[in-house]
């Protein structure tokens, strides 16, 4: 800007941009932890949708590991108060 | 660079960079990612900064120049950065805060003419400064400047006027 234009000068200069906010400190200070502290310290950013998915996958994998450990009675060999010789066949 | 040498580096010049980035793109948090990335980009490559070459505001506002320009060509593929036939006109400054007219007219400007008159007036850069910051000739960074002053001249006229000064006599 040539010095020669005070008014304009002094026109553009009522234009104040704000304070840069105290958690850009965070924000770049905090970005180079290293993987050690980040274990502790960090933090994620995760998409709502794929938090649905995880926790409709975490549903699925409880059923099924809750279908497994509990097994149909058809399924359970006789062992007690059974006289037969082959085991299973009570 | 060490941490401390780093963060001795930012504090030094956040404040600045955030000020270019935000009359740059009007917004205050597309200046905070530009000034994190700007910053990270730095820690990753701290080589890449030499001082012979400039002072470290200039290299700092150059990297943060290059990504917003990358940013501004992502999102406007077809509009030029620096339109040298742009002739701006008289803004309509009624029931406009002086100050949101000043910004308007700031925005206004093409990118390169933007960047010129925001170094050199907000942040008093020299032209060899700005040369460095934004890798274009003394000529050109002349030129930017003469056409960004004559835009807003234009289109601040109603300002300008009210404040007891003729646009165009002097």
């Amino acid at each position: 800007m040539e010095p020669n234009d005070p008014q304009l000068r002094e026109l553009l200069r009522e234009w104040q941009t704000p304070e840069p906010p105290r958690s850009l400190e965070d924000r770049v200070l905090g970005a180079r932890q290293s993987w050690c502290s980040f274990l502790f310290q960090g933090y994620i950013r995760v998409p709502v949708p794929v938090v649905y998915c995880l926790i409709a996958l975490m549903i699925f994998a409880g059923w099924r590991m809750s279908a497994r450990s509990t097994p149909s009675a058809s399924s359970v060999p006789c062992v007690a108060d059974c006289n037969h010789a082959v085991a299973g066949a009570c | 660079m060490n941490e401390a040498d780093f963060r001795d580096v930012f504090h030094a010049h956040k404040d600045v960079v955030f000020r270019f980035v935000c009359r740059m793109t009007g917004s205050s948090s597309v200046a905070e990612d530009i000034v994190q990335d700007s910053f990270m980009a730095l820690w990753r490559k701290p080589a890449a900064y030499d001082a012979s070459r400039g002072k470290m505001r200039a290299f700092l506002l150059g990297i943060a120049r290059n990504l917003m320009l990358k940013r501004w060509r992502d999102e406007r593929p077809h509009d030029s950065l620096d339109d040298d036939a742009l002739v701006c006109l008289p803004l309509d400054v009624a029931g406009r805060e002086r100050v949101e007219a000043v910004a308007g007219a700031i925005l206004t400007l093409p990118p390169l003419q933007r960047e010129a008159v925001v170094l050199a007036e907000y942040e008093e850069m020299s032209l060899e400064e700005i040369t460095q910051a934004t890798g274009a000739d003394l000529a050109a960074v002349k030129s930017r400047l003469h056409r960004a002053r004559q835009n807003l001249r234009r289109m601040l006229a109603p300002l300008l006027e009210t404040k007891g000064v003729l646009h165009g006599t002097k």
